[in-house]
């Protein structure tokens, strides 16, 4: 499957003055790929400049081995589902597929059967007659996936799929994008770090339009190996230990809290290490950045 | 063919297309020509009227067109046509004496001799120019009045008749020269402005059997009737074309942009969907009309197929190019500005017409050809020719909106377009 490769050398994006992308270089093989990073860090960019709705000023990224300049064949191999996806509201499931199926040059044949299949994958055969408009936002996910699937492509990419999902359509919703990918290349961009965990293999973290990490997820662990700790502490300690290192997660338990943070450069006086899982790890490479701040988030 | 069967179907199952080809057979309805509230007869003899026509009469039109010119030279204002649209000219001092000139060429009175030989005014007390009895008097704004005695304003006006017809056509042509053109004095347009004559019995015996060995009395019918079809054809149009361009949404977008139809095939299914549906309701009236027809002169007597000639041949163009307005300024700002386009388009066009323009003919882009009588065949084939260059130029502004709409639209797929004006707040969002 090494045709499938995605590469990108040396690639600039700038809005008038803003850069969005800075000289980015990066390969992206079969499977799923994560890619991180904050709002703002460039991800949406990348992923439409991959697919073919924006323009790149600098660099060069070939998809399956095919220039992205060459528009017209990248979008026969390229599915796209982009943020807050939405279909006419107007429509059927079934109609709107068999709509955008027409889009993408597929006989009536080829779209009988595919969105048969892909209904049947997505589990909305059984909501194949209902208005798009009536969609549940985990059932207008599904159909997401299953419009950027239609024709078969073999490169997907979906931006941010799983915001605004509950736990169980999350985990569905990833189930779903991992059996995909075993014969594709999916492209997942969020800044949901668990998502990522669960599911790709390779990730890159991007800040500011430029790449952090580009590795495994046990590689992005092992940077951090050494540099997460764990301590008790009580909620009047809570804002010393806020202001000193870069805080990942919190759990309060009564007058007392257990905080997972970040101390790179020293040993601290409190608490022990502990293994980083890949949240941990993503926070510690953007600390690198002098910007990584405090995860509130409490378990 | 699939893609536009779908844009089709979307189209005809839209609230706004459903308003639309209510208000298409509501407006026929209403002007009379659905179903049609008049017949073709053979006129008879001693009528009152057979109605007027325009004629080349040098005693009927000299008068006529002199005083017209003025009656616009006291106001300084002229109404002109230069490029088919309305133009009020107002001339400049240097003009106004060169047209002082030629209505003084015009006048039996005659004008100060001062003023003919230098063409300054002299004053009113040094101001006031001495034409017969009256005076000229400039007012502030640099038009004129003119004053018979102290108080009277005259409005009549003397017409020089030792005038030959050769030298008024010769001033006339400067007339025209000085208003940039296209107006009613120049030499095309004078006789049907000024040279209104009434029709004869024997005349209109000769309409009528025109219109039945030319126009299989139908193709009368079919003239009227694509008269008021053309004046709402050059305005709903729009509204289904932007309401159906706007419901693609910003997030819909993405995924109609990253899909492997070239821009072009996109564009021309759905301006041909929209087209297909706003004529939908045309097509029926004219096969409803066909009907009627057959069953008051006799099918042997009419031509079946002659209001289906002119929907394509005098209507479609109209909506054509209504709908590729909607098409290109929606596809081009992502707002409805396609329908304050076409409205100002449509009323200039409808409103801006003059004289001979408001009822028959047409001017070269005019959007709408008027034809508004039962009849006159000759008149309809003596402005044939205009008729098919100016049809032909209103398809052609169609097809070079919808060859925009294409580049416009393959330039946003490539995100070219995205940064603009009119998307600047989604820089932002795209990074």
């Amino acid at each position: 499957m090494s045709e499938s490769n995605i590469q990108i050398r040396n690639l600039s994006k700038f809005y008038g003055k803003k850069q969005a992308l800075c000289g980015l270089n990066l390969d992206i093989t079969s499977g799923m790929f994560g890619l991180l990073g904050r709002n703002g860090a460039g991800k949406t960019t990348l992923m439409k400049t991959i697919a073919t709705l924006l323009r790149k000023q600098e660099g060069d990224i070939t998809v399956c081995g095919i220039p992205v300049e060459n528009a017209q064949e990248i979008r026969k191999i390229i599915g796209y589902l982009p943020q807050d996806f939405n279909m006419y509201g107007n429509m059927t499931v079934s109609q709107a597929l068999d709509y955008l199926g027409v889009l993408s040059g597929m006989s009536k044949a080829e779209r009988h059967d595919r969105i048969s299949i892909l209904l049947k994958q997505v589990n909305l055969i059984k909501h194949a007659g209902k208005k798009v408009r009536s969609l549940s936002g985990g059932m207008k996910q599904r159909l997401g996936i299953a419009q950027a699937l239609l024709h078969d492509p073999q490169v997907l990419i979906v931006d941010e799929p799983t915001a605004g999902l509950d736990p169980e359509e999350r985990v569905r919703f990833r189930n779903l994008l991992c059996e995909v990918a075993e014969h594709k290349t999916v492209i997942l961009s969020t800044h949901i770090v668990g998502d990522v965990e669960a599911t790709c293999g390779e990730i890159a973290i991007l800040d500011e339009g430029r790449l952090l990490f580009g590795g495994s997820v046990s590689g992005l662990c092992d940077m951090a190996e050494g540099s997460v700790y764990t301590a008790e502490v009580t909620q009047n300690e809570l804002p010393k230990i806020r202001a000193a290192y870069t805080i990942t997660a919190t759990l309060s338990q009564g007058k007392n809290s257990t905080v997972r943070f970040l101390s790179p450069d020293r040993k601290p006086m409190i608490g022990k290490p502990v293994t980083p899982g890949a949240e941990d790890a993503y926070i510690f490479c953007l600390s690198k950045t002098g910007k990584g701040g405090n995860l509130h988030d409490t378990i | 063919m699939t893609l536009y069967r779908k844009e089709l179907l979307r189209v005809l199952k839209s609230t706004i297309f459903f308003l639309a080809a209510v208000g298409i057979i509501l407006f026929a309805n209403t002007q009379g020509v659905f179903p049609p509230h008049s017949t073709i007869t053979k006129p008879l003899p001693g009528a009152e009227s057979y109605g007027t026509k325009a004629s080349d009469n040098p005693d009927l039109i000299m008068p006529e067109a002199a005083e017209s010119l003025f009656v616009q030279y006291s106001a300084n204002q002229y109404i002109a046509y230069p490029n088919g649209f309305i133009k009020y000219v107002r001339l400049n001092q240097s003009d106004r004496e060169k047209m002082g000139e030629i209505i003084a060429a015009l006048s039996e009175d005659v004008i100060s001799e001062d003023v003919q030989e230098s063409g300054d005014i002299p004053a009113a007390n040094d101001k006031t120019l001495q034409i017969g009895e009256g005076s000229l008097q400039p007012n502030d704004d640099g038009s004129f009045q003119i004053i018979k005695s102290e108080e009277e304003i005259l409005t009549g006006f003397h017409f020089n008749t030792a005038i030959t017809w050769e030298h008024f056509l010769a001033l006339m042509v400067q007339a025209d020269d000085l208003l940039g053109g296209g107006s009613d004095f120049s030499e095309k347009w004078m006789s049907h402005r000024f040279g209104q004559i009434p029709v004869t019995y024997d005349e209109a015996l000769a309409d009528y059997e025109l219109t039945v060995s030319y126009d299989k009395l139908t193709g009368a019918h079919a003239r009227l009737f694509s008269d008021y079809m053309g004046i709402i054809l050059g305005l709903l149009p729009v509204f289904p074309a932007v309401f159906l361009c706007l419901s693609d949404r910003k997030n819909i977008t993405s995924m109609l942009y990253t899909r492997r139809i070239s821009s072009t095939r996109f564009i021309l299914a759905r301006f041909l969907a929209l087209l297909t549906a706003v004529m939908l309701p045309v097509l029926i009236m004219c096969a409803v009309l066909t009907g009627i027809h057959a069953a008051d002169y006799g099918l042997g007597n009419i031509d079946i197929l002659v209001y289906f000639k002119y929907a394509f041949f005098w209507m479609l163009p109209t909506a054509m190019a209504s709908t590729a307005v909607g098409l290109f300024f929606t596809t081009l700002t992502n707002t409805p500005a396609a329908i304050a386009v076409q409205l100002v388009w449509w009323f200039v066009d409808t409103a801006g017409g003059s004289g001979v323009y408001s009822f028959f003919g047409v001017r070269p882009l005019q959007l709408i050809p008027r034809h508004n009588t039962l009849g006159e065949t000759q008149t309809f084939l003596d402005y044939l020719p205009d008729l098919i260059q100016n049809r032909i130029g209103i398809t052609l502004t169609a097809v070079l909106l919808v060859t925009f709409t294409i580049f416009v639209y393959n330039a946003k797929r490539r995100g070219l377009l995205y940064v603009s004006v009119f998307k600047r707040d989604k820089v932002q969002s795209a990074v």
